[in-house]
């Protein structure tokens, strides 16, 4: 990805994972992660993601709930579980608060609605990783 | 009767003559057999003649039976199509009714004869001169009469349509033959079966108001994600020391790009909504958005 590093934060070799089937969606999240001195990771399906070698390195995950095979819902259970306990955000077009509650509970840090807010995406991520070194 | 033509003679036994003697006897015998002939052919004249009219008395017992049975029939299937018949004599002002019509006017059903001003009056007041004038002109012109009107009843208003046409030849313009039927309960069917069409096309209109609108939302955040998140990218490579002005027009290449992608997508939706878009499933057109996809 050759993502330059921000000079603020502590948190700028965390690869952050984003799913989504729309190309330029994908591209344009990657771009706004990279600005904030993330490195990223794009999948173009949930079964991709699954698969992928560097799924231990994950630190954080954004996934869009309506993708082309498996639904974020289905992606968002594996990433969960298994004691690594990845922060994410779900994403959707759409969304009411019952989706909203439908992720919160199946362990999502949050449920934002297209075109998210980037400064509270973003803010979401920075919280998630100080949190997560704090513990570690 | 030969017999009568010679009467026996009382000299005539005295003949020895037994050959003649036998003669005679057969003589008498047979103007005997020919008296008994007569008549037995008048008793079967007589049988012949009473067994016609026993068979025409049954014939006629089995017409009157077959008249009344279909008399009745006809009264019963009145009776269930909610329909009445009439001969209408003109000049005598007066409608020979079938029960069933006087059932639907509200007359005594025994009553057969009933004045055309009486069956007029049961009419609705808003319907009755219409429907005067219009048999008047019919009947002006010998045309046969077809008419919708309601009758007021009490409370409720029933929905009639008749017909009737002109019987006999020129000479007999003076009757009109027709029927009214009842329609309230077919009309009360067809308004409830508009009811629950114009209900269908509601729920339908809204559907696909629905179905329009998600694919609106889907297809435009897509881009819209795109541009929120280059904006939000390009202000952070801005920002930096040095500032990484290749990203930062990269962004706004991109930014401009995903504007011009929600662009076709509202006009591909626009030229679907169009009533006459001609078949949107094989458009091919640029960025509109299917709408089966989730």
């Amino acid at each position: 990805m050759g993502a330059p590093r921000s000079n603020r934060g502590s948190s700028d070799d965390a690869l952050i994972c984003v799913v989504d089937n729309d190309q330029p969606v994908r591209s344009a999240v990657e771009n706004l992660l990279e600005s904030a001195g993330y490195t990223t990771i794009a999948f173009d399906s949930g079964e991709a993601c699954l698969a992928s070698p560097r799924r231990a390195e994950f630190a954080f995950a954004i996934l869009d709930i309506e993708l082309g095979g498996m639904h974020g819902f289905a992606l968002q259970q594996p990433l969960t579980a298994g004691g690594t306990l990845l922060p994410l955000v779900l994403f959707s077009a759409y969304g009411d608060h019952a989706m909203a509650r439908r992720a919160i509970d199946a362990g999502a840090i949050a449920f934002l609605r297209k075109p998210v807010d980037v400064d509270l995406l973003l803010a979401h991520i920075s919280k998630a990783l100080a949190a997560g070194a704090r513990r570690t | 009767m030969m017999a009568a033509a010679h009467p026996p003679s009382r000299q005539a036994p005295t003949a020895d003559d037994a050959l003649t003697r036998v003669a005679w006897l057969e003589r008498q015998h047979v103007a005997v057999l020919e008296l008994f002939a007569a008549q037995a052919a008048v008793s079967l004249e007589t049988a012949r003649l009473y067994a016609e009219l026993i068979e025409e008395n049954e014939q006629r017992r089995a017409i009157e039976k077959a008249l009344r049975a279909s008399e009745a029939t006809l009264l019963q299937a009145e009776k269930i199509n909610h329909s009445g018949s009439f001969a209408w004599e003109i000049n005598a002002a007066a409608l020979r009714c079938s029960a069933e019509f006087c059932r639907l006017f509200d007359f005594d059903p025994a009553q057969s004869l009933i004045g055309a001003s009486a069956v007029l009056e049961r009419i609705h007041a808003d319907d009755r001169e219409r429907v005067r004038l219009h048999t008047r002109d019919c009947v002006a012109h010998r045309r046969p009469i077809r008419i919708d009107y309601r009758l007021a009843g009490d409370g409720t208003v029933r929905y009639l349509s008749s017909v009737a046409e002109p019987m006999g030849g020129d000479g007999e313009a003076g009757l009109y033959v027709g029927t009214a039927v009842d329609m309230s309960e077919r009309r009360a069917a067809e308004d409830s079966l508009r009811a629950a069409q114009a209900e269908l096309a509601r729920v339908r209109r809204v559907t696909m108001a629905g179905q329009l609108t998600a694919a609106i939302v889907h297809q435009l955040s897509q881009p819209l994600m795109s541009i929120a998140s280059h904006a939000g990218a390009s202000l952070r490579w801005l920002e930096r020391d040095p500032p990484r002005l290749d990203q930062l027009h990269r962004g706004l290449v991109e930014i401009a790009a995903q504007s011009q992608r929600a662009g076709s997508i509202m006009h591909g939706l626009q030229a679907r909504a169009r009533p006459s878009a001609p078949d949107i499933g094989n458009s091919g057109n640029h960025g509109a958005p299917d709408l089966s996809t989730g």
